[in-house]
C-alpha cells in the first residue's frame, strides 16, 4: 500500500462514446471568486470590480468574468472525475458568451463527446466535446468546444 | 473630483488599427498562480498538482494549467489599458494550445486586429483580433481568436 496504488478514475479514450450526455455538478459564482479572479489575473476592468461603474453598464450591475464562467467550468468537468489521469493536454478550446452570469448565480455544465479520432502515435486520440453551460434557471450562459487529447491506458503513477 | 470622475484610458473602436500587432508586457508564472488557480477553478488535475504523477507523463514535470496560461493573457491586456472603459463585453474566444507552460515560464501577448464592423445598436462596434501568446524563448505556447465588443464614443464609456 502507498502513493503508488492509487487508481486513477479517468475514462480512457476508448470509453468515451460519441453522443451520450453528461452533467456535471453546480457552482455558486461569489463575489469572492470575482476578486479572486481580478488578482490572480491581473484583470481589474471596472466591468467587474467597479460597482458604481458597473451600475451604468448595459448590464446594470457588475458581473462574473466570462472567463471566470469558463475556469470554473473546466473544474466541473475535472470534478466529475471522468479524466483524472487520463486527459494528457487540453489543446483547443472555444467558448461563446450568450448571457452574462451575475454574482450569486449557479452554474452548471452538460457536455457530450462529439468526434473522436486517434493520434498518430499509439495509444491515445483526440476527443472534442460540446459543453453547454446553464445557470440556475436553466438558462444557456456559454458554449465551449474543448479538444483533449487522452489516453489509451489508465492512468498511473 | 469624485469616482465618476476618472477618465478612461481605453481606446475605442475607431483608434484600433487594422492589421497592427500590439504587444503587451510580460509576467512570469510562478508556483504561486499555479496553486491559486487550481484553488479558484476547483480543477486539480494530476498534471498540475501532483509531481510524481508528472514525471511519467510526455512533460516529465507539472506543466502550468491552460486555463491559468489563458487568463494570465487576459489580465496582460487589461493591465496596457488599451480596453479600460472602451472595453463593454467579451463575445467569443478561441485558443490553441500548442506547447506546454512551465513554472518560471515569461509569456507576453501580441493582440493584431483583423476585423471590425459595427454592431446594430449604435455606439459599438465588434473586433476580432488575432491573440499570439509567446514565453520567454519567443515560442509560440498559444494561437487564438477574440472577439470583443468596444465603444465608438467616449459617451458610451460610462
Amino acid at each position: 500500500m502507498g502513493i503508488r496504488d492509487y487508481e486513477f478514475r479517468g475514462r480512457t479514450y476508448d470509453q468515451w462514446e460519441l453522443g451520450e450526455e453528461y452533467i456535471t455538478g453546480a457552482r455558486t459564482i461569489t463575489e469572492a471568486d470575482i476578486v479572486n479572479f481580478a488578482g490572480l489575473s491581473g484583470d481589474w476592468s471596472a466591468t467587474h470590480t467597479n460597482d458604481v461603474y458597473g451600475k451604468g453598464t448595459i448590464y446594470g450591475s457588475r458581473i462574473a468574468y466570462g472567463n471566470v464562467t469558463f475556469i470554473v467550468s473546466t473544474g466541473l468537468l475535472t470534478q466529475t472525475l471522468m479524466f483524472e489521469g487520463t486527459t494528457v493536454a487540453l489543446l483547443d478550446m472555444q467558448i461563446s458568451y450568450q448571457e452574462p452570469v451575475r454574482f450569486e448565480d449557479t452554474i452548471y455544465c452538460k457536455f457530450i463527446p462529439v468526434e473522436k479520432r486517434p493520434t498518430k502515435t499509439p495509444g491515445r486520440g483526440l476527443v472534442t466535446f460540446h459543453v453547454f453551460v446553464y445557470n440556475q434557471n436553466d438558462e444557456q450562459v456559454a458554449e465551449e468546444r474543448l479538444v483533449f487529447l487522452i489516453s489509451s491506458e489508465k492512468g498511473h503513477m | 473630483m469624485g469616482v465618476l470622475h476618472y477618465d478612461f484610458k481605453g481606446m475605442l473602436y475607431d483608434e484600433w488599427e487594422l492589421n497592427r500587432a500590439y504587444t503587451t508586457g510580460a509576467r512570469t508564472i510562478c508556483e504561486a498562480d499555479v496553486a491559486r488557480y487550481c484553488s479558484l477553478s476547483g480543477d486539480y488535475s494530476p498534471l498540475y498538482t501532483n509531481a510524481l504523477y508528472a514525471e511519467n507523463t510526455v512533460y516529465g514535470r507539472p506543466i502550468v494549467p491552460g486555463g491559468l496560461t489563458f487568463i494570465i493573457a487576459n489580465g496582460l491586456d487589461c493591465q496596457t489599458l488599451w480596453v479600460d472603459g472602451s472595453y463593454i463585453g467579451l463575445l467569443d474566444q478561441q485558443m490553441r494550445f500548442l506547447r506546454p507552460v512551465y513554472v518560471g515560464d515569461t509569456i507576453c501577448l501580441t493582440m493584431t486586429p483583423t476585423a471590425k464592423r459595427l454592431s446594430k445598436k449604435p455606439g459599438r462596434g465588434i473586433i476580432t483580433y488575432r491573440i499570439c501568446v509567446f514565453n520567454q524563448r519567443d515560442e509560440m505556447v498559444m494561437d487564438g481568436t477574440w472577439v470583443i465588443l468596444m465603444a465608438t464614443d467616449r459617451d458610451h464609456m460610462e
